[in-house]
């Protein structure tokens, strides 16, 4: 037989079904009928997460202890309050030398800016009620917001498997300083009783989506299996 | 069949009857069955989105042929693919679509076929898989096909080229 009548006849056979054809258009029809959100409303809440983290930036400068290791004397402004001597360099020890004594430059205090992991703004849920679950978060700022129980530290970490809850569309985003996934971490299973999930990363960051762009419940469990180094 | 030249209008059927093309085009390109769901369904928010009305079917077909290769590739480079497993999902995706169908002798006798053809389709280069696809699937003429993937003529007979002589090396004795 002819390349050209096998391989018509062999494609032939790679056809959506007829479930996958109503999902494709269940699909299609979802997404024209979601709405932008108007351009201020984007801009009021870009807008407010600078203003946020404004405000957490301000209030951690102006928290500081005067004295010699504070951080205008770290600038410059009073090096003659810096001891330039062997000890210096303890000085500036977060949890060691003299000038750890109840004024350490590096106990900030973030407060609770919410639990577990964090999500972009596109809530589906609707209600904007605050999820009672240590997998969702509801910050400004993103990278503020994970703590050490997020579930996706973990993953990072133990490489194997990965309890996440979700709604719709949401973004994790991995902590400064955690470590990126493996190089040859590939994702094996991503299960959800709710239905089928999409599951995207990269090295810093993973998303689940539901394919038709319907929205879940709260606490829509996804467990991710994922093969590490 | 006659369908309005207008996006917004004879929508459904339209998509009923150009899905199994789009949906083809991205396997060629992906090799996997839910990137190939998530790629028919933008090319078709962006079908009704463009709001054209065609010239004729042929535009149309053209139009969503390019629309579905620009996709697939913009879908195949994207972050999460990097840490995609590796594709043999093309032969599960296969195997799935005519195992309750097919006796077991005819299935195998598929599957060993399938996995001369395809499988050797699909381990040329992305570019060439969509070329050959193009030329001996959609039957398409090399200016045609230029126009869609946005290069030369000679660039398309180059690559059309170069991927049989990759098919031969890897299905001994076949007949082009």
């Amino acid at each position: 037989m002819r390349f050209e009548e096998q391989y018509k006849k062999e494609i032939n056979e790679i056809s959506p079904s007829e479930e996958q054809l109503e999902r494709i258009r269940t699909g299609v029809m979802r997404k024209l009928q979601k709405k932008k959100k108007p351009l201020y409303l984007r801009i009021a809440a870009i807008s407010g997460a600078s203003a946020a983290a404004l405000v957490i930036v301000a209030a951690a400068v102006f928290a500081l202890p005067r004295g010699k290791n504070n951080m205008s004397n770290l600038l410059g402004n009073s090096p003659n309050n810096v001891e330039m001597n062997g000890n210096a360099a303890a000085d500036f020890e977060p949890n060691g030398g003299a000038a750890s004594e109840g004024n350490n430059i590096f106990d900030f205090d973030f407060g609770n800016l919410g639990d577990g992991l964090s999500h972009n703004s596109t809530d589906k849920s609707g209600d904007g009620a605050e999820p009672d679950n240590p997998g969702i978060g509801n910050s400004a700022s993103q990278s503020a917001s994970q703590t050490a129980d997020s579930p996706f530290l973990e993953w990072l970490s133990d490489g194997k498997q990965c309890t996440l809850t979700t709604a719709s569309e949401r973004r994790f985003y991995a902590p400064a300083g955690a470590a990126p996934l493996p190089e040859n971490a590939k994702l094996v299973k991503a299960s959800t009783p709710d239905g089928d999930v999409r599951v995207h990363f990269d090295d810093r960051e993973l998303w689940v989506i539901f394919p038709d762009g319907r929205p879940a419940e709260h606490y829509t469990i996804i467990m991710i299996d994922i093969i590490g180094s | 069949m006659e369908l309005s030249l207008k996006t917004a209008e004879s929508f459904d059927e339209v998509m009923r009857f150009y899905a199994p093309t789009v949906y083809r085009i991205a396997f060629t390109r992906l090799g996997n069955a839910a990137d190939c769901e998530d790629v028919s369904q933008d090319v078709f928010v962006r079908y009704f989105k463009a709001n054209i009305t065609f010239d004729s079917e042929e535009h149309r077909k053209a139009w969503l042929i390019r629309c579905a290769v620009n996709c697939a590739n913009s879908y195949a480079s994207s972050a999460h693919n990097r840490h995609k497993s590796d594709s043999e999902d093309w032969e599960k995706l296969a195997e799935s679509e005519t195992l309750s169908d097919n006796s077991t002798e005819e299935y195998f006798e598929n599957t060993e076929r399938r996995q001369t053809v395809l499988g050797a389709v699909m381990k040329l280069p992305p570019k060439y898989r969509t070329v050959i696809h193009l030329f001996y699937f959609e039957d398409l003429p090399t200016a045609k096909i230029a126009e869609i993937i946005k290069t030369r003529e000679s660039t398309v007979r180059s690559q059309l080229s170069r991927a049989r002589e990759m098919l031969k090396n890897l299905l001994e004795g076949a007949d082009f």
